[in-house]
This record gives C-alpha cells, sequence and structure tokens, in this order.
C-alpha cells in the first residue's frame, strides 16, 4: 500500500471513529444483537410451549365411534363435545371454528355396508394450529386404534403370533444434535450477516462517494497529484474495512451466543472446530469485501446522500435473491452451486456448521467468492474514474444529456419491457395458451418496443436498424446457412455443455407441448413466424439501433442480445438465446437490413418445428448427431460468416 | 514578461447532443496565457464556459480538443504533474466535518506527499498566517462561514503551489469573507505566483485581475488589460464593456 | 385570519409538497418503482433460483444401502429413480442378529466420503431379532438434505412392502382389507381455497406492509422537514403569514398520503406477485387470494391512523435536525421500531387478542394478518382504532406545539431533550 493510499485511509478511520452513528452500527449493534434475538426468541418460545400446551381442542365426535372414545376422552389435550345440533351443521362450525375439528364414522371402523373399507371423515380448519393439532391427534388415535384391532381380529380368526411382524425403526438418526441444529442454523446465519453488512456498511460508504460530492470535497479529492485509482482503492480498503470489522464482531458475538445458547438448552459445552471457525472467518471476510464493493458502488453511482439511501433497500433485496437458494432442500455444495454469489456462502456455512468441512468446496467458495468481489472492486474503480461520476453533482445544464442519462432512460426502459412482459404476457398466456402467444407476439412486444423508443428516445430521431431494404442475394444465403448451420450447435452442442453445469428440472423441460396438437402450418406461423417478425423489429430493429446511438458497434449488438434472452425470461435459455440474438444484430448491422434476420429466425425457429413433427411423426431418429452432420454445420457456418464478412456494414454513427 | 505558467491553445470540452444528434460545445477554443506574479481573470455569465475551463486546467475533465499547459506539464499527458503544481479553491468546496481545522489542512498537505517535519512547519505557519490558531483543533463543522473559507484557503495552498485556480471563490460568502479571500489572492499575487480566477463579479474583477478574458457561450470574446478593454471599447466600466463585448456579433 | 382561510393555507402547503414530491426522483424510485418493479423482478429471480435449484437436486446422484436380507420389493421403487443407486450394506456392517449402531454406520460413510465415489446417504439393515420378528432399521443423517430425502422414499418403501405383507398374512387366515385397515380417511379440510391463500397472505404480507409505511413516512418526513430546512427555504416559508400549526398540518397531511401510496401500491404489487408466483409454481391453482372489500376498506382505516401517528412522531423527531444526516440519525431508531417490531405478531400463533391491540404496531401488524386471515375481530379492531387515533391526535398536537416554539427551527443548539423541555413548560 503505497502513501497517498494510507494517507487516504488513515484519515477516513479516524472521521469514522469520530461518528457516533458508525460506532454504534458497526461495533455495538453487531455485537448486542444475537444476545438480545437469543434471549428474545427463548422467552417467546417458552411462552408459545406453555400456551399450546395449555390450549384444548373442542372436538365432536359422531358415528359409530366407541372405539375411539376411551383414547380421546385420555387425552388432555382434546375436549369431547355433545352434539346437541343436527350432524350437517358441524362442518359449518368448524368452519366457523366454533369447532376445531369433527371426526365422523357413520360405519364405524372395519367394513362398511357394501363390503368395502369403511371411511372415516375428518374435518378441520388448515388455517388453525389448534384445528391442526387436534387433527394430528386424532390421526394418530386412529392409528393406534387400528394397530391395536387388527392384531386383535387376527388372534380370533385363529393366526398365530403377530400379524404386523415387521419392526420398523426408523429413528436410527446419525446426526449429533449440534450437527442438525447447526445445518439449520447455517442456512440463516447468511441472511443475518447480510443485514448487519449492510446496515453497517452503508455508513461508512454513504460518506464516501454520495456524502463527499455533497459536501463538495470530492473534487479537491481528485485533484491531489495522485493516481485515481489510488483514491479508490483507498476507498474501497476503507469501506471493506469496515464491513469486516461488523462482520468479525457479528460472527465472534454470534459463535459466543451459540454456545451459551446450546450450554443452556441442553447442558452440554458445545465448541467449534478450529477448522470450521478458520473456514467461516475466511469466508466471511471475501463476503464482506463484497458488500463492501456494493456500497460503494451505489455511493458513486447516486449525486446526493439521499439518493444513495435510497438505493439501499432495492440493493439489499435483490443480493438477497440468490441467497434464496440455501432453503431449497437437497442441494450440496458442488458444481455450479459453489460458485454462485452468496447461495455458495449460504450453503458453505451450513455445512461448517453442521460440522461437515468439505475442505476442497470450502476453498472453492472462498475463492469464488473473492473474485466476484474482486471483479466488484474493479466495477468500482472503473466508475470513480468516470468523469461524469466525479463532477456528476454539478449543474451544468446539458450534462442531463450526457450519454449516460440516455443509457439509464433505455436501461430502465428494458427492464420496464421484460417486467411488463413477464406479468401480461403470462396472463395472456394462461388465459389461452395460442391466443396469448399470438396477442403477446403481435401486440404486446411491438408496443412496448414502441413505447420504450417514444419515451427514452427523442421523436423522430431515424434509427437505420429498422431498414426494411432489400439487401444483397448474400445476405440472404448468410442467414439460410446460419438459420440452418445453427442447430446442432445449439441443440446438442451449447446445450448439452450447459446442462452439464446447470442441470435443467423437469418441469422447465415440458414446455410448450400442449401446442403438439395444432396443425404444421399453424404452429409454424405460431412460433416461427410470428416471433421472427415481431421479436426481429423490437429486438434488432428499436433496441439495437437505440443502443448504437450511445456505445460501440459491439457493445450495442451484445447488450441488446443479452436483453432478447432475458426477456425469454429462462436461466436455461439465456445462453443460446444469448448466441442467437449476437448472431442475428451482426447480420442486420452488416446486412443494413431487418429481412436477413427475420428469415434466419424464421428458419431456425421453423426447422426446430418442423424436425421434432418429423421425429415425432415418423419415429425416427434423425441421424444429427454424427461426425457427417457435424461437418455440414460447420461448413454452413463458416459460410455464413464468411458471406456476412463480405457485407458492407451500416455506416458508423457519428 | 515574467515566466508563462498556464496556457491553452485551441481549448474545446464538447458533449454529444442527443437531441439532434450533434455537440454541444461547453468550452470553444479557449486560448489564453497566464504569466507568474499575473492574476488572470475569467469574466462570463453562469454557464459561460468559465467552470468547463478551469477544470480541463485542473484535469477534472479531459478536454475534447486543444492542449494546455500548467506550469510547464501537458493536462493531457502528465496530469498528476499538474495537479501537484496547482492549488484548487471553488465557491462550492467543502471541508470534512468530524476533521479540525488543523487536520484538514495537514491531510491535503500529507496527499501532496509532503515529508512529515516539513509539514508540520509549514501547517504551523499556515495556521499563523491565517490568524486559525484560535479554533485550529476545532471542528470543522463547528465552524463560521468565515473561517471555514479561512480553512479552505490554507488547505489549497498549503503545497505552497506555483499556480493557483479559483473558480468563483466568493460565491455564498459574506462580505468579510470574501474580502479575505480577495486580499489572500492578491498576497500570493505579490509572492510572484499566478492565479487564474473565475467571476461573474464585474467589482471583483476590476478590483483584482491584471488582464481579464471576457467568455461568453463557450468561447473567449476579449481579452486585455482593464485598460485596454476601454480603450478598445470606447466604455469606462467594466459591466459596460461586457455587455457590449457579449452582444457583439461573433465575427 | 379566518378559520377557513388558515385552512386553505395547509392546503396550498400540502399541494406544493405533493407537486414536489412527484418531481423528486428518489421518493419515486422509493414510493413507486421499488413496488412496481422490484418484486416482479426479485420474484423473477427467485424463480428462476428455484428452478437451478431443482435441476441441481434432480441431478444429483443418491447412494442408498440396503442389506440383502431385506426382500426385493423394497428396493423395486427406489430403483425406478434415475437418480438413486442401491448398493448393497458392507459385510462388516451386516450383523445377523442385530441392527448396526449408528456410530457404525457413521464411521462407514465417514470413511467412504475419503475415497472416490458417492457416500451413501441411507442405510436400510434387516434382521430378525429373537422374538422371530423381521427388523427394519433405517439409518439417516438429519443434518444432510440428501439423507432427509433418501429417507422418506426407503420409509415409504418398507411401509408399503409391511402393508402387503399383513394384509397377505391376514387374507391367510380369512380376513380381508377391512378388518386390517379398519378405515379409509377422508380428510375434510373446511377452509376453502380462498380462505388458504389468505392465510398464507396473512402470514407475509403485513409485515412487508408495516415496512413500507413506516419507509413512505421516513422518506416524506424526512425531506419536507430536515430537507426542506437544508435547502434553506423553510425559512422563507416561515416568514409567509401562514401560521406554524397551518405549515405543519400541510407537511403532515402529505407525509401521510405519502406513507398511504406507498402502501396502497405495495399491497397491489405484493397480492398481484404473489398470485402470479404461486401459479407459475404451479401451487396457486387451488388457492386464491382475494380479500373481501370491507376488510380491504378496514386495512385502509387502519393504514392511515398508523401512518398518521407515524408522520407525527417521525416530523417530530425531525424538527430539531440541523443536516440530513442527523434527521437520519434521529429517525433511524423509530423507523426500526416501526418495521421490525411487528415480526413478534407474525411469531406468534392463535388470534389477534385486546392486549396486542392495545400496543401500537403490535395492533397494526396483528390486525392487518387478521384482516386479510379472515372475518374482522370487532372488539380489538376497535380498541386498535381508538389507540392509533389517540396517538396520532396526542403525537400530532405535541409535534404542532413544539414546532410553534421559537428555537424551534432557528436555534443553532437545540435538540429534541431540549425543545421537549422548552415545549413541556409550555403546553
Amino acid at each position: 500500500m503505497n502513501r497517498t493510499v494510507w494517507t487516504l485511509v488513515r484519515k477516513e478511520l479516524s472521521e469514522a471513529l469520530r461518528d457516533r452513528k458508525v460506532l454504534l452500527m458497526s461495533i455495538v449493534v453487531p455485537v448486542a444483537i444475537y444476545p438480545l434475538m437469543m434471549g428474545v426468541t427463548n422467552s417467546m418460545e417458552k411462552k408459545e410451549t406453555a400456551k399450546t400446551q395449555a390450549e384444548v381442542a373442542d372436538v365432536v365426535l359422531t358415528g359409530n365411534v366407541d372405539l375411539l372414545l376411551p383414547r380421546v376422552e385420555a387425552d388432555s389435550t382434546l375436549a369431547l363435545g355433545v352434539v346437541t345440533v343436527p350432524p350437517d351443521s358441524l362442518r359449518s362450525m368448524v368452519e366457523a371454528g366454533e369447532l376445531d375439528a369433527w371426526l365422523d364414522a357413520p360405519d364405524g371402523l372395519g367394513r362398511a355396508a357394501d363390503g368395502e373399507v369403511a371411511t372415516v371423515s375428518l374435518y378441520y380448519d388448515q388455517t388453525e394450529s389448534v384445528s391442526r393439532d387436534a387433527r394430528r391427534r386424532l390421526e394418530a388415535i386412529l392409528r393406534d386404534v387400528r394397530d391395536e384391532q387388527r392384531e386383535l381380529r387376527y388372534e380370533a380368526a385363529g393366526g398365530d403370533g403377530r400379524l404386523d411382524a415387521l419392526v420398523v425403526s426408523g429413528d436410527a438418526d446419525i446426526a449429533t444434535e449440534s450437527e442438525a441444529t447447526g445445518a439449520e442454523a447455517g442456512r440463516m446465519l447468511v441472511y443475518v450477516l447480510l443485514m448487519m453488512l449492510f446496515m453497517s456498511g452503508a455508513n461508512f460508504s454513504g460518506e464516501q462517494v454520495a456524502g463527499e460530492k455533497e459536501r463538495g470535497t470530492l473534487e479537491t479529492l481528485f485533484l491531489i497529484p495522485a493516481p485515481r485509482h489510488d483514491i479508490a482503492r483507498a476507498k474501497v480498503i476503507f469501506v471493506s474495512f469496515g464491513t469486516v470489522l461488523t462482520a468479525l464482531l457479528s460472527l465472534a458475538s454470534l459463535v459466543f451466543t451459540y454456545q451459551q445458547g446450546w450450554a443452556s438448552q441442553t447442558g452440554e459445552a458445545f465448541s467449534f472446530d478450529a477448522l470450521s471457525l478458520v473456514f467461516i472467518t475466511l469466508l466471511v471476510i471475501p463476503l464482506a469485501v463484497l458488500v463492501g464493493s456494493i456500497l460503494l458502488a451505489i455511493s458513486t453511482v447516486a449525486r446526493t446522500l439521499k439518493e444513495a439511501q435510497s438505493y439501499l433497500l432495492p440493493a439489499m433485496l435483490v443480493v438477497f435473491v440468490p441467497a434464496i437458494m440455501s432453503l431449497s432442500q437437497g442441494i450440496e455444495l458442488k458444481g455450479i452451486i459453489a460458485l454462485i454469489p452468496v447461495a455458495n456462502v449460504a450453503f458453505a456455512m451450513r455445512d461448517l456448521l453442521a460440522g461437515r468441512v468439505d475442505v476442497t468446496a470450502q476453498i472453492t467458495v472462498v475463492l469464488a467468492t473473492l473474485v466476484w468481489a474482486g471483479l466488484l472492486v474493479r466495477y468500482v474503480g472503473n466508475l470513480l474514474s468516470r468523469e461524469e461520476m466525479v463532477l456528476g453533482f454539478d449543474p451544468e445544464p446539458f450534462l442531463a444529456r450526457t450519454p449516460s442519462g440516455r443509457m439509464r432512460a433505455l436501461q430502465v426502459g428494458m427492464v420496464a419491457t421484460t417486467v411488463a412482459y413477464f406479468y401480461a404476457g403470462n396472463l395472456l398466456q394462461t388465459w389461452d395458451l395460442q391466443k396469448g402467444l399470438l396477442l403477446s407476439l403481435w401486440a404486446l412486444l411491438p408496443v412496448l418496443g414502441i413505447a420504450v423508443y417514444r419515451v427514452a428516445h427523442h421523436r423522430g430521431a431515424f434509427l437505420e436498424t429498422l431498414s426494411l431494404r432489400l439487401p444483397p442475394a448474400t445476405a440472404w444465403l448468410a442467414a439460410l446457412c446460419f438459420g440452418v448451420g445453427l442447430l446442432l450447435p445449439m441443440m446438442n452442442g451449447v446445450a448439452r455443455l450447459q446442462s452439464r453445469v446447470l442441470p435443467m428440472p423437469e418441469d422447465a423441460m415440458a414446455g410448450l407441448d400442449v401446442l403438439q396438437d395444432l396443425a404444421t402450418w399453424k404452429l409454424l406461423f405460431l412460433v416461427a413466424l410470428s416471433p421472427a417478425i415481431w421479436e426481429e423489429f423490437v429486438f434488432r430493429g428499436i433496441f439495437l439501433g437505440m443502443l448504437r446511438k450511445l456505445v460501440s458497434v459491439r457493445n450495442a449488438i451484445l447488450i441488446s442480445s443479452a436483453f432478447f434472452a432475458l426477456i425469454h425470461l429462462s436461466v436455461f435459455r439465456f445462453v443460446p438465446t444469448f448466441l442467437l440474438g449476437v448472431v442475428m444484430a451482426t447480420l442486420v448491422w452488416r446486412s443494413r437490413s431487418l429481412l436477413p434476420a427475420v428469415l434466419l429466425h424464421f428458419v431456425y425457429n421453423g426447422s426446430l418445428v418442423v424436425g421434432s413433427r418429423i421425429v415425432d411423426g415418423l419415429g425416427v431418429t434423425m441421424p444429427l448427431d454424427g461426425a457427417v452432420a457435424w461437418t455440414v454445420s460447420v461448413a454452413l457456418l463458416a459460410v455464413g460468416a464468411l458471406l456476412v464478412r463480405g457485407l458492407n456494414p451500416m455506416a458508423q454513427h457519428e | 514578461m515574467s515566466e508563462v505558467l498556464i496556457r491553452t491553445e485551441g481549448l474545446t470540452k464538447t458533449y454529444p447532443d442527443h437531441n439532434d444528434g450533434g455537440e454541444i460545445r461547453a468550452a470553444h477554443d479557449v486560448s489564453f496565457e497566464c504569466a507568474a506574479g499575473e492574476v488572470f481573470g475569467l469574466l462570463g455569465l453562469n454557464g459561460a464556459g468559465k467552470t468547463t475551463t478551469l477544470r480541463m486546467l485542473s484535469t477534472a475533465l479531459t478536454p475534447s480538443s486543444g492542449t494546455a499547459m500548467v506550469n510547464g506539464h501537458d493536462v493531457r499527458s502528465a496530469p498528476r504533474d499538474v495537479r501537484a503544481s496547482i492549488g484548487f479553491l471553488s465557491g462550492t468546496t467543502g471541508l470534512y466535518h468530524r476533521l479540525t481545522a488543523r487536520e484538514m489542512i495537514s491531510y491535503f498537505g500529507e496527499l501532496h506527499g509532503m515529508e512529515a517535519d516539513h509539514l508540520k512547519s509549514r501547517v504551523d505557519s499556515i495556521i499563523d498566517l491565517f490568524g486559525i490558531d484560535k479554533y485550529s483543533n476545532t471542528r470543522c463543522e463547528k465552524l463560521s462561514t468565515g473561517m471555514k473559507q479561512k480553512v479552505n484557503i490554507a488547505r489549497t495552498v498549503v503545497h505552497d503551489p506555483p499556480v493557483l485556480i479559483l473558480d468563483e471563490p466568493t460565491s455564498g460568502l459574506d462580505v468579510l469573507a470574501a474580502t479575505t479571500t480577495l486580499d489572500f489572492v492578491k498576497g500570493y499575487r505579490d509572492q510572484g505566483k499566478c492565479v487564474l480566477f473565475s467571476t461573474h463579479i464585474m467589482s471583483e474583477a476590476e478590483r483584482l485581475c491584471d488582464r481579464i478574458a471576457i467568455i461568453h457561450e463557450g468561447s473567449i470574446r476579449a481579452t486585455g488589460t482593464l485598460e485596454d478593454l476601454r480603450s478598445s471599447t470606447g466604455l469606462h466600466y467594466l459591466e459596460d464593456i461586457f455587455r457590449q463585448v457579449v452582444t457583439e456579433p461573433v465575427a | 385570519m379566518s378559520r377557513s382561510r388558515s385552512a386553505a393555507g395547509a392546503w396550498t402547503v400540502l399541494r406544493k409538497e405533493i407537486r414536489e414530491a412527484l418531481r423528486d426522483r428518489n421518493l419515486v424510485l422509493q414510493l413507486i418503482l421499488v413496488p412496481a418493479f422490484l418484486y416482479p423482478l426479485m420474484g423473477f429471480g427467485a424463480y428462476q433460483v428455484f428452478l437451478i435449484s431443482q435441476g441441481a437436486a434432480e441431478g444429483k446422484v443418491t447412494t442408498v444401502w440396503v442389506d440383502t436380507d431385506a426382500p426385493e420389493v423394497i428396493s423395486a421403487p427406489l430403483l425406478e429413480r434415475s437418480n438413486v443407486v442401491v448398493e448393497p450394506v458392507p459385510d462388516e456392517l451386516d450383523h445377523p442378529d442385530r441392527a448396526p449402531d449408528a456410530a457404525e454406520f457413521r464411521a462407514a460413510r465417514d470413511a467412504w466420503s475419503e475415497s472416490d465415489g458417492e457416500p451413501p446417504a441411507v442405510m436400510l439393515s434387516w434382521h430378525r431379532d429373537s422374538a422371530g420378528s423381521d427388523v427394519a432399521t433405517i439409518a439417516f443423517d438429519s443434518s444432510r438434505d440428501q439423507s432427509e430425502q433418501s429417507r422418506e422414499w426407503l420409509e415409504d418403501s418398507v411401509v408399503a412392502y409391511r402393508d402387503s405383507i399383513v394384509l397377505e398374512t391376514a387374507r391367510a387366515v380369512g380376513l380381508d382389507r377391512g378388518d386390517v385397515e379398519l378405515y379409509d380417511l377422508d380428510l375434510q379440510n373446511t377452509a376453502s381455497s380462498r380462505e388458504l391463500g389468505r392465510y398464507i397472505l396473512s402470514l407475509m404480507l403485513p409485515f412487508f406492509l408495516m415496512i413500507m409505511l413506516a419507509q413512505g413516512c421516513y422518506y416524506s418526513s424526512l425531506d419536507t422537514v430536515v430537507g426542506e430546512r437544508e435547502r434553506g427555504t423553510l425559512e422563507t416559508v416561515l416568514s409567509s403569514p401562514i401560521e406554524r400549526s397551518r405549515l405543519l398540518q400541510g407537511k403532515f397531511l402529505y407525509v401521510v398520503i405519502s406513507s398511504l401510496v406507498a402502501f396502497l401500491l405495495n399491497l397491489i404489487s405484493l397480492t398481484v406477485f404473489l398470485t402470479f408466483v404461486l401459479r407459475l409454481m404451479d401451487v396457486g391453482d387451488n388457492l386464491q387470494f382475494t380479500v373481501a372489500p370491507l376488510n380491504v376498506a378496514l386495512m385502509v382505516v387502519t393504514a392511515v391512523l398508523i401512518s398518521a401517528s407515524l408522520a407525527a412522531v417521525m416530523m417530530l423527531v425531525c424538527v430539531p435536525a440541523r443536516s440530513y444526516r442527523e434527521g437520519q440519525a434521529a429517525l433511524m431508531p423509530v423507523y426500526m421500531v416501526a418495521s421490525f417490531s411487528g415480526v413478534v405478531v407474525l411469531m406468534k400463533q392463535g388470534d389477534f387478542t385486546v392486549q396486542q391491540a392495545l400496543i401500537p404496531i403490535i395492533n397494526v401488524v396483528g390486525l392487518l394478518k387478521a384482516l386479510l386471515a379472515g372475518e374482522p375481530p370487532i372488539v380489538p379492531m376497535l380498541v386498535t382504532f381508538a389507540v392509533l387515533a389517540v396517538l396520532a391526535v396526542v403525537s400530532m398536537r405535541y409535534a404542532s406545539s413544539l414546532a410553534s416554539q421559537e428555537g424551534a427551527f432557528f436555534d443553532p443548539e437545540i435538540s429534541l431533550k431540549r425543545l421537549m423541555r422548552m415545549g413541556g413548560g409550555k403546553s
């Protein structure tokens, strides 16, 4: 660390130490919150248990229930009511909550009049906890009576030994109590830590850039004779220091509380083994840096402290999304899971607290988190070296129309389109799949595209990508080559590679099976022609064109394709759709017309439809994976690429 | 004439205008020179391009075209050397609230790479010079506007820069604080330093500047001493001269 | 000044506040864009995450150890699963007269994990006890998801086998299914799909809504009191002929309105979104999220009352703050308490009681929960309304009397404590 960075960091530290709020949020709260939470939950739990035990459910039994009655009467949690009303109204009493459960056994237990097994009806209310408990109790009583009765009947019929001779013991749990609770606690730990990190980190980061902009000290700071990345580095170091400090303090407090709580509840001592503690610490540090850089990025983008504050909650919620994964069962810390930010830490912490230390997996998670944090730190560094970020607070009148201002408008437009398409498109398609698809493509998508164009772009601006001029024959040929040539690499190449890292659940594969009954021409129209026309119009015509006015051709192609992939609303389709988008956008750019891309899109989607029809209809497997097929595909792609190279691209704008 | 410390040639800053695909010129073809021992004033209305020009000189903004040399360093190729040789102050630059006046000053001294012993004596003498000693250990948030301004100036010159760039340094200050600033500028010039000073207040320019450039809509419309300007326009008061220069059609 | 004229003053203040708020991109972001965009995006993200984890879990191969003594029919359903591998229990664990104990299985599993290959998730061992009965023992590890999952499969399998054996044995002595099973249980959940939907809704919504209410108050009161002061416009307003109490009323109404807007937008957005996600995940078919219009109206009344109290308290806390930062520091505790103390109610089972109705915030979350779940609980509801109304009026009056102190806005050394002392003396 060079001298400037050190001076900067030292000054920030001494300033932070004089701020009571920072001290409170990053030292006192993290230390105090866990014992406090523990105390509250413990006392509530005690009260709750006492209450549930005291709670008695009102139940009524009708029909031939003599076998059940003694056990129900013996159960202190059930109060047997006397029926004074006609049985028909009992159901509505359960519904109204006047009665907790009603068991009706008109035929008694055993055989019913028709020779079948007798039916016992049990009425309860799923939304009431007392009623749920009553149901559980009654079910258990029924089971006990059955087990007892059938042995009696077996004996009476002259059987020897027991009827039910198999003993099933299902409680050989090899997990120790601390492992089992550790697994549960570990899952939640990451949420608590994230909350702490955000709450305390915000105090460190808010002052850093947004606060300095507001006070007018940022400009002076950027005039010191030191490279800008030194300043960025110092800020990252300082904010990370703050978040790491908070994280370590909360961790220490948490470990202490956990051990105390464990001792007070079970009466036995509990301690983390050293290796787990080392790993937990190793996990927490990069996580803290990660959160720190997110907060610093927010602070850099915002023009005032207030604005930074208002981005905080949304950012926090977004960070929580991958962490949700840790709530699902049956996932092991392996493969892609170890690379997903935040989620991987959640799983790693679960494993550690459950007492399982898979060193390789843990190291992978630490490294992955470090890489993510590193990427974010770099991003913040880049942000801080941008003129408009440092001077963005300045009310120079034209700065409102900087490229980044336009870009922001376009980005918001894209997000809005995605959200609208998500809601409206899905609602339409649940209402009627065919009509919904048609409406989405022929009405919703173009309307959204045009709306974004109207709002985020100035009126009347010419988009060169929206051209329907007739391209040279080579462009058509290139479109055909790609449309056919891409099939195999996509289906058997990309998709297969992807499924290795990102296995697709069976549910998601079902897809549009419902449409399989349609006539081929209808299907072609619905899933090949319509998307070819309207998706090209919106994504290549409008968005590519608008982006081109703001960023380089390459970035315009990449961003518009990413958006195209995103709106397909499936993480599994992202990569293939993105690649397809890149090819089509390049084609549009170089052929100076939308038409070849429409053809490509139609040929590609259409081949999939027709191909699957042929396979289904003839029951043959297409020879699509052989060396010949691959050679042909690669050759087609090569020809397509050569043809595209030969085209004159659109004039370089501006 | 003594050594020229600031020289700009054709300095231009443009932003793309996305309304008509053209561009907005914040500063256009700005050329002037400023020597040691001279106060050079940039006179213009709000939004005339003063701040943009000064920011290009302070390396906060990169020029779209043209060149600028500060103390012999090019703003593009040697921005760090440029920054090392300037002190920059504007009406909006603030202080760190939870640092004391002394800490504030020595912090910037340190950031300019001053050695510890030298810094200590420099800070002491500067605190003495500006009469800040009584409240040098008070946190900046507690200071009055005038005191804050003194600390701010002290902060600007702690590394004894040969070039001082002041962007409307008196805006938002009371008379006493403003006078402090102007007196300081005079004194600094008399030490043989180069001061570049932007303002939209005519009386300040009249009182202080050795030479004045009138800047309007991004470009310089007239340059010279007050006398030069008077004789070329035939008017006496700077206010009248200014009005005439900016309303003249551009040749 | 006539009363109507001064009331018009409050109205003018309110109109200006609202107009300004709609032009403030932070407020718009907080109050409108977050509910409209963020939930859907989060939901979409969460759904994708759900699919990824489903894919990951499905693709995972589980090894199950089954004792060779166990009847083959037991492993059959396991073998049908593409991601389950059935292996025999190793000899050293296979004792003829007893089940291997947990420690043995654990040791074997842990030894396994060091070499290559998937360690066993569960083990089914089988032996005959001294009484001559077969004993099936399932050993598992409750701290591992996979083990829990395959234990269920194994258990189902064993139970199915046992039922078939029991029936067979019974038939041999002339008994039939009726004698063995005795009953078919017909479970009737009297809560309709609508009630079930509302129940799920009532578990999540009140907490979020309370946060949103608090947030709406937080941003707008900070902006309208401290922000105005920082921008230097407060003094101009105070020097106009409008009475301070009217000024405060106007601002107060604005804070209440913005918090209500946040509340309503969130209510709508969250409801639509939850319905949607549940339908997408195939859970929603038999769930309906509809709340009776009367309940919605009562919820709005609750929201009005609580946001009035919160607005008054928050503005009161803001008055002595000299900068935005100070304002934030002063408001944070209020905001935290308002947002998170409701958790207590959500963790509690059972009805909304009168005792709960006496404590502000707790009563709001409790009442919202009750209103979402079913019929309005009349007595606690009225108590809640009364408590909130009293709180709103008292805190508003107090805030207004404090703000009318001369020092409230101009004394550089003012603090809340000092202001309260001054106000306490006079009011």
